[in-house]
């Protein structure tokens, strides 16, 4: 049995601590909220945890070469306009331009920051004024409508096997996320960027490339994200979801990320998003005013990571590899 | 070393062009308006030009001082709602001498950020958006989701509309928190430990500088400033309203980063930043002269944004001598 027993260990290690504050958090809502084990309201929560999960996972890479991306809530605006506008030209052509466009706006971020070194705050916010300007320039301020139905719901609405199909996509990116940070070279080299700029340039690693693809992998997270949640409205709005960078951020500072770069695991992204998720749902439930909605946001933001900076919290982690290891790291890179 | 890197005339550019930018946009955006509408540079408009642009200059000047610390202050426009607010309510309870309510609620904040930053370690990003979101809760809450009226005259309206010598008082306002703010950055203990952890914070704490007390300070002062310029915010609206200052944030970190403010700390003039301030309202103001709708202005401001960030760049690239490029930019 000593097998199963460091096997168990192992596991215990590897999750990060925000999983016992997931599990506390699902138990005190489980009792304490009216309809929040119902299957479907989990259901409910799946969904809207999809969106929140694919630009977590982009926000995550960003954050792991240190940087930041404020402007995948104008982003997704933007898309969903494009996608209603073009909609009569079919559905994939809709939706790929809106894709195209997310990926053009991660594109204009990532060489801001990486050739010319603009601070990623300032590149990003200026993205995320400029572009929210634009939605509203579009659409003329009143949000345009489309019929629901059809493809253009799939995302939203449709299944895939037993799951719904926003989840499915979420777990998709999980997974593509985890293949990326733990599998490929590119990958290593955030986390590289992240730790230590300047070694990773000495090093000879291509740091500018890298760092110019993470913006642009980055907004293909997001824009995922943005197709379900046009598909869900049926409608361009400028105010799709403007908090979604900031929801993003807070989730993978739950989820143990360091702000400064250089640290971060993907089932720490997934629990963060899981908390928010929840804690949002719960508010929903439990019914409390928009105003009292807008302080707990708040709250929670500098709450978890307040908590996620305390040493005692991480005391009981001790993952099995860092997050970073050159000798874990694939042959080319040393 | 110092000396050396300061006798090299690459510096002395980058010093140069540090307070060149916001005098040079604000001659651009002042010429192209006066050539779209030639009535945009009356004296009349000017003056109206530099009272409108209070608010944003005063939060501009406090904005400088926390970015001098490297760090930079998100919640302003939801702080200045709250003190609009609390300003008009203070008003309503206890008489003109509850508006000093408004500044307090914002020196609170400011505390409460600093505390965060400094003693908890939380960055300025995810403390000062935290409490964008608490400050614009409580503005809510405490004004019942509508504005607050002042009952009776407004004791706060001559700083909206009224003059001293000629001049709009909300100017001369800003120009007396411009020189208080300057003259205690640049002549006062406090002030130079402002700097010090700016452009070296392992350097200034092994000097004796206290983090976490001077960065408490400098957002408090954020605070105040922001409470100030929620006084003419009343002065002017006659009310308390609890939207005010959506979008302030951007406006000052672009007014202060124009005026040479440098993200990395540690560099920061008042005088320019009033200058940087005044081109983003003077933006503004010649846009919606030449009848552009606000969605236009906004994608203006952030490729303002955006041009700012490049210019700042350019002028760490020429204020850096080509023998230590390797090292800076590594």
């Amino acid at each position: 049995m000593t097998w199963m027993r460091e096997r168990l260990d192992g596991i215990r290690r590897d999750m990060p601590p925000a999983l016992w504050v997931l599990v506390v958090l699902f138990v005190v809502l489980w009792i304490a909220a009216p309809g929040f084990g119902t299957s479907s309201n989990l259901a409910n929560v799946g969904r809207i945890g999809a969106v929140l999960a694919l630009a977590a996972c982009g926000q995550g890479i960003v954050i792991i070469t240190g940087g930041l991306d404020l402007s995948s809530g104008s982003v997704v605006a933007v898309m969903s306009v494009i996608a209603v506008l073009h909609v009569q030209s079919g559905v994939a052509a809709a939706f790929g331009l809106a894709v195209l466009f997310a990926l053009g706006v991660g594109a204009v971020n990532g060489l801001l920051v990486s050739r010319f070194d603009v601070p990623p705050f300032l590149a990003t916010l200026g993205m995320l004024v400029a572009l929210h300007g634009l939605a509203g320039l579009l659409v003329g301020g009143i949000p345009v409508e489309t019929s629901p139905g059809g493809a253009f719901s799939w995302p939203s609405n449709g299944n895939v096997g037993p799951i719904s199909a926003p989840l499915f996509l979420a777990l998709v990116g999980i997974l593509i996320l985890a293949v990326l940070l733990r599998r490929t070279r590119l990958g290593r080299v955030w986390f590289m960027i992240g730790s230590n700029p300047g070694a990773a340039r000495v090093a000879g690693l291509r740091t500018r490339w890298s760092l110019f693809l993470a913006y642009v992998i980055a907004a293909a997270f997001v824009s995922i994200a943005g197709i379900i949640l046009t598909s869900r409205v049926h409608s361009g709005q400028q105010n799709l979801q403007p908090t979604l960078a900031f929801e993003a951020i807070a989730a993978c500072a739950i989820g143990g990320l360091s702000m400064s770069g250089g640290v971060g695991q993907v089932s720490g992204i997934v629990v963060g998003v899981l908390i928010v998720a929840f804690v949002t749902n719960g508010l929903t439930l439990l019914n409390v005013s928009s105003d009292v909605y807008t302080i707990s946001v708040g709250v929670m933001t500098i709450g978890s990571v307040l908590l996620a900076s305390r040493r005692w919290y991480w005391a009981s982690w001790r993952p099995a590899a860092p997050a970073v290891d050159v000798g874990e790291a694939p042959g080319e890179l040393s | 070393m110092i000396s050396d890197l300061r006798n090299t005339s690459r510096w002395r550019a980058g010093q140069i062009a540090q307070v060149a930018v916001a005098p040079v946009c604000l001659a651009i955006s002042l010429y192209t308006f006066f050539w779209i509408s030639p009535g945009e540079l009356s004296t009349n408009n000017l003056e109206h030009l530099i009272g409108q642009m209070a608010p944003i200059a005063i939060v501009a000047i406090g904005q400088m001082v926390v970015i001098i610390t490297r760090g930079f202050d998100l919640s302003v426009g939801s702080v200045a709602g709250l003190s609009v607010v609390m300003t008009a309510l203070g008003i309503n309870w206890i008489g003109p001498a509850g508006m000093v309510l408004g500044p307090i609620a914002g020196v609170a904040c400011g505390l409460f950020n600093g505390f965060l930053i400094g003693r908890l370690h939380i960055q300025p990003v995810i403390a000062t958006l935290g409490m964008l979101s608490i400050a614009r809760g409580l503005a809510l809450i405490f004004s019942g989701d509508s504005a607050v009226v002042i009952d009776g005259d407004n004791p706060l309206n001559f700083l909206g509309y009224g003059h001293i010598a000629g001049l709009p008082a909300a100017f001369v306002l800003t120009i007396a928190v411009a020189l208080v703010v300057g003259i205690a950055l640049a002549r006062t203990r406090g002030g130079r430990r402002v700097f010090m952890l700016g452009s070296n914070p392992e350097a200034a704490e092994l000097t004796g500088v206290r983090p976490a007390s001077t960065l408490i300070a400098a957002y408090a002062v954020t605070g105040l400033c922001v409470g100030i310029a929620a006084l003419v915010l009343v002065g002017r609206a006659g009310a308390g309203l609890p939207t005010e200052g959506q979008g302030l944030e951007l406006q000052t970190i672009a007014a202060a980063v124009i005026g040479g403010v440098s993200l990395t700390g540690g560099v920061g003039r008042p005088g320019t930043v009033l200058m940087g301030a005044l081109f983003i309202q003077s933006l503004a103001n010649g846009l919606t002269l030449a009848g552009y709708s606000p969605f236009v202005q906004e994608i203006i401001l952030g490729v303002v944004i955006l041009i700012a960030g490049l210019t700042e760049r350019v002028i760490r690239r020429v204020a850096t001598p080509r023998r230590f490029k390797e090292v800076s930019h590594a």
